[in-house]
């Protein structure tokens, strides 16, 4: 496009304005770089450009003209190329080779197309050229770059196939993993049991599935923003913070039990994994848990615990007796354990039983039949039962016995099990109660009295009597149709009635009198008493009758005797107390009458003595001292007499009297009015009776009196109040070495006036004795002497106590 | 001690005699009256019957009763001593025979002043007549009279 060319047009000559359109066309081809030639309808070359004469090295006149096929190095193909733009109007891209004179080859692609006159007649081809040497050499070098690059991607691909099949092995391995890994995760979400990761300052990194349940975390909540130690229960979080999880560091794992806390404060008991993992570097990088809910083992355990627990309380504390027994060769069986049951029972101890075989326990006499059923047992592989009576040091024991057989893998049978449970209240009881039962029949058949038990208005029992007093069989009696009123006399029917009712009532009343008739009509007198008992398990009406026919009877007449001698008892009386009136009078009279003339006696010898003693020889003086000694004799012997019938008349007044100290007081007062006496006194000290202490005073003042008095020619006079147990009774005596007396005369000695010895060896009225004897009996008593003469005697006397009738 | 007289109501006339004989030898010689049954001894004391007149308000130093007396007996005696506004200060010894637990029971619930049982033996009956007038007539002061 540019002027310059225009104007060095191969013409030189300016162009007109007619022909300046093809001028510009001229310049325009001349100016193109690419070879661009016409060629004729045969082919002839019509023009050509600049670059066609370079490419040629050929002339443009030299061209023009020439057959252009000529200048390529496959004329056949420029002259086919040259037809099919004539029949196709065009051809582009069509390739040839230009051959340059000198030999220099340029390839081209031609565009060619066809192109006519305003008139639309061919005038010729124009084909235009593009030079593609450097496009080919281009190309070559592509091609070769290309043949160089293949084969580098051939060695490339090689090695890509290398790397690439190593890669799919990674791969495969990376697949393997994920899968693995998907596996494993599923398997984590899927445990039951609490699985969760976390890093090394607590802060967890992921918790499955059953761990978000537990802790109650929802599914989506991110694990990364949860702290373990906002899970772990208050009781165990110092000891997982402070020693599992460094454990775990340090050790790699530590496991035991613990808690954990939930998001709504319910405490889950867990047994926990801890494990630390490490990284490439070797160190614990994170940790993991693995916690198992063990709430239902620990219920499970506390539930075992507790029934262990309940187990052995109730084997040390039931009241049957539970033993244990091992099974060895030739019927042996040892006790390996047995309960306290059995030690209360029997009072054996434990080490009596414990370890020893059964044949050196139980006693002999069961031991055919324990050890029978111990076989039977084994051999029938059941629990076997009987009753067992055994002989223990707490006596004798009753007990339904149980043992069941335990065999082991090979049915061998190794151990027995058994209970026996004490029956021996209930066999007691039962004994007894058929004891007394049969007690009752016997009683009941041999009683002469009626007895019946009465129930719900019928008799269901009558006894023999029955039948004999009232003369109706039992068949009649205890019939369903037989109204037991019919026995009872009209009179008193309403009044049995009345007391069956209170005594169904329950009331106690007391037994009755009415009149009963028998079968033939007469009349009975019959005492009845009843009792409310149980028969046959129901409420029934004990009746007893006793029939008082004869009694009543006899008690009319002695009523009569009765009133008869009461009658005499108080005439009989009247005529005592008058003749007892008269006796005191006497007495009264003795006492005081009899005495007077007595002391005037005396008194007046005395006077006589005195006063007319001159007109007296010595004789007559004698005489009057004989009076006077006998008058004081007889007042002695009144005074004697009185006290005897006094004490026969005086109360009896009980108390407690110590005998001993009454003897000393006595033996003192004797030795006070005879000091010349020296007289060894023995007596214990603690004699106690119950009496009257008058006239027991009496009794000892007349026995150590006596007692003083006949031991008066001893030199080593000795004089003891004792006591001895006869006949389970205790017996005082009073013992002197003195005269004695002679055993012949023995039943003399208590009789009033009764003298062995003569006055003038011992002085005596001879009643002392006889009131002793009184004094004793009124106090329910004895008195009896022994003695020897010379050898001295012996006084025995015994005090019936308080209560005692009265002697 | 001339004015301090016995009374002796006495129906035994040894006993009597005695009685006099007994207090001679213990050489008490104050007067001695003597009334032989009960009745003469309230006579004597009250200023009636026989003893109408006399001065009552001279009264006796002891009064010796022996309790079996005719007329009205020794118990009775007593008790209207004991009754009676000017007598009942007298000292009563009653002087008896008996030996009766109850005489001598009832005598002291009477208001004896003192119970005394003549013994057989006249010794022993001096003896106790002596220490009785030792006690009544010389030791013991006699209650004031009663206006």
């Amino acid at each position: 496009m540019s002027a310059k060319r225009n104007q060095t047009s191969p013409r030189g000559r300016r162009p007109n304005e007619a022909e300046q359109a093809p001028q510009y066309a001229r310049s325009l081809i001349e100016a193109s770089l690419d070879p661009l030639v016409t060629i004729s309808p045969d082919g002839q070359i019509t023009d050509v450009n600049e670059a066609t004469i370079k490419v040629t090295g050929v002339g443009r006149e030299r061209l023009i003209g020439k057959d252009f096929a000529d200048y390529f190095t496959e004329p056949g193909e420029a002259r086919e190329g040259y037809q099919r733009v004539f029949s196709e109007g065009f051809v582009s891209d069509y390739p040839l080779t230009i051959r340059h004179k000198k030999g220099k080859l340029t390839d081209v692609l031609y565009n060619a197309s066809v192109y006519k006159d305003t008139q639309g007649n061919v005038l010729g081809v124009f084909a235009a050229a593009r030079d593609i040497t450097v496009q080919k050499q281009a190309e070559a070098d592509l091609q070769k770059a290309h043949s160089e690059l293949e084969l580098r991607v051939q060695e490339r691909t090689v090695e890509l196939a290398k790397s690439n099949e190593a890669l799919q092995a990674e791969i495969a391995e990376h697949r393997r993993v994920a899968e693995a890994q998907a596996r494993l995760t599923a398997i984590l979400e899927a445990t039951p049991d609490f699985v969760g990761i976390s890093d090394l300052q607590g802060q967890a990194i992921y918790v499955n599935h059953a761990g978000r349940e537990m802790l109650e975390i929802g599914a989506e909540e991110d694990a990364s923003n949860l702290a373990i130690a906002d899970f772990l229960a208050e009781s165990v979080r110092a000891l997982i913070l402070n020693e599992a999880i460094p454990e775990a560091i340090r050790k790699g794992a530590w496991s035991g039990e613990g808690a954990l806390l939930s998001r709504s404060g319910r405490e889950i008991p867990v047994s926990h994994v801890l494990l630390g993992h490490r990284g490439p570097s070797g160190e614990v990088e994170f940790l993991s848990t693995i916690a198992r809910d063990i709430t239902e083992r620990r219920r499970a355990e506390d539930a075992v615990r507790a029934s262990e627990r309940l187990l052995s309380l109730v084997y040390a504390n039931v009241s049957d007796i539970i033993y244990y027994l091992s099974v060895e060769p030739d019927d042996r069986y040892r006790f390996l354990s047995i309960n306290p049951a059995f030690f209360r029972a029997t009072g054996l101890t434990e080490s009596q039983v414990v370890g020893k075989l059964v044949k050196d326990v139980i006693p002999e006499p069961a031991h055919d039949l324990v050890l029978g059923n111990y076989k039977a047992a084994i051999r029938s592989k059941s629990t076997v039962s009987w009753e067992e009576v055994s002989v223990y040091p707490t006596g004798e024991k009753h007990g339904e016995v149980s043992v069941t057989p335990i065999f082991d893998e090979q049915g061998h049978c190794t151990h027995l099990i058994g209970a026996v449970h004490d029956i021996t209240e209930r066999v007691k009881a039962e004994r007894a109660t058929r004891e007394s039962e049969e007690k009752f029949r016997t009683l009941s058949e041999k009683s002469p009295n009626m007895i019946f038990i009465n129930q719900a208005g019928r008799v269901v029992y009558a006894n023999e009597a029955s039948e004999a007093i009232m003369g109706y069989s039992r068949a009649e009696l205890t019939s369903s149709d037989f109204n037991f009123l019919t026995l009872i006399a009209p009179e008193s029917v309403e009044r049995v009635k009345q007391n069956f009712q209170r005594h169904t009532r329950g009331e106690d009343v007391p037994p009755q009198e009415y009149q009963l008739v028998t079968k033939d009509g007469r009349r009975i007198d019959g005492i009845q008493n009843m009792r409310l008992v149980q028969f046959e398990g129901k409420p029934a009406i004990l009746g007893i009758v006793t029939d008082i026919t004869e009694r009543k009877r006899a008690e009319e007449e002695i009523h009569r005797l009765n009133e008869e001698l009461e009658q005499r008892v108080i005439t009989r009386t009247a005529q005592l107390e008058a003749a007892n009136k008269e006796l005191e009078a006497f007495s009264y009279s003795v006492s005081h009458d009899l005495r007077a003339p007595l002391r005037a006696i005396d008194g007046f010898s005395q006077a006589l003595l005195e006063e007319n003693a001159g007109q007296l020889d010595d004789a007559g003086q004698d005489y009057l001292r004989r009076v006077r000694a006998a008058t004081q004799r007889m007042g002695t012997l009144i005074d004697d007499l009185l006290a005897l019938s006094r004490v026969a008349r005086v109360e009896l007044r009980r108390e407690n009297v110590a005998l001993t100290e009454l003897a000393r007081a006595i033996v003192s007062e004797l030795a006070e009015r005879d000091p010349e006496r020296r007289v060894e006194f023995v007596a214990e000290d603690d004699f106690n009776v119950d009496g009257d202490s008058r006239l027991l005073r009496v009794v000892l003042e007349n026995l150590l009196g006596n007692a003083w008095k006949f031991t008066q020619e001893r030199s080593k006079a000795k004089i003891e109040l004792g006591q001895e147990t006869k006949d389970g009774s205790p017996v005082f005596f009073v013992r002197d070495n003195g005269a004695g007396f002679d055993m012949a005369y023995v039943d003399k000695l208590f009789g009033a006036f009764q003298r062995l010895h003569p006055a003038s060896e011992f002085p005596g009225t001879g009643v002392g004795l006889a009131t002793v004897q009184r004094i004793i009996h009124r106090h329910g008593g004895r008195v009896w002497a022994e003695g020897k003469v010379d050898h001295g005697a012996t006084f025995y006397f015994t005090i019936a106590s308080k209560g005692d009738p009265d002697g | 001690m001339g004015d301090r007289f016995i009374l002796l109501v006495e129906d035994n006339p040894d006993d009597e005699a005695l009685t006099i004989r007994a207090f001679k030898k213990s050489k008490l010689v104050n007067e001695i009256v003597v009334a032989r049954d009960g009745a003469e001894a309230l006579d004597y004391l009250f200023g009636r019957g026989a003893h109408a007149g006399r001065d009552v308000s001279v009264l006796p130093a002891v009064v010796l009763l022996d309790l079996r007396l005719p007329k009205i007996d020794g118990l009775e005696v007593l008790r209207r001593i004991r009754a009676d506004e000017h007598a009942k200060l007298i000292p009563v010894v009653i002087l008896t025979s008996s030996k009766e637990e109850q005489d001598l029971i009832n005598g002291y619930l009477h208001g004896a002043n003192s119970y005394i049982r003549k013994p057989v033996d006249f010794d022993k009956f001096t003896d106790a007549i002596r220490q009785l007038g030792l006690y009544w007539l010389v030791l013991s002061e006699v209650p004031p009279p009663i206006p």
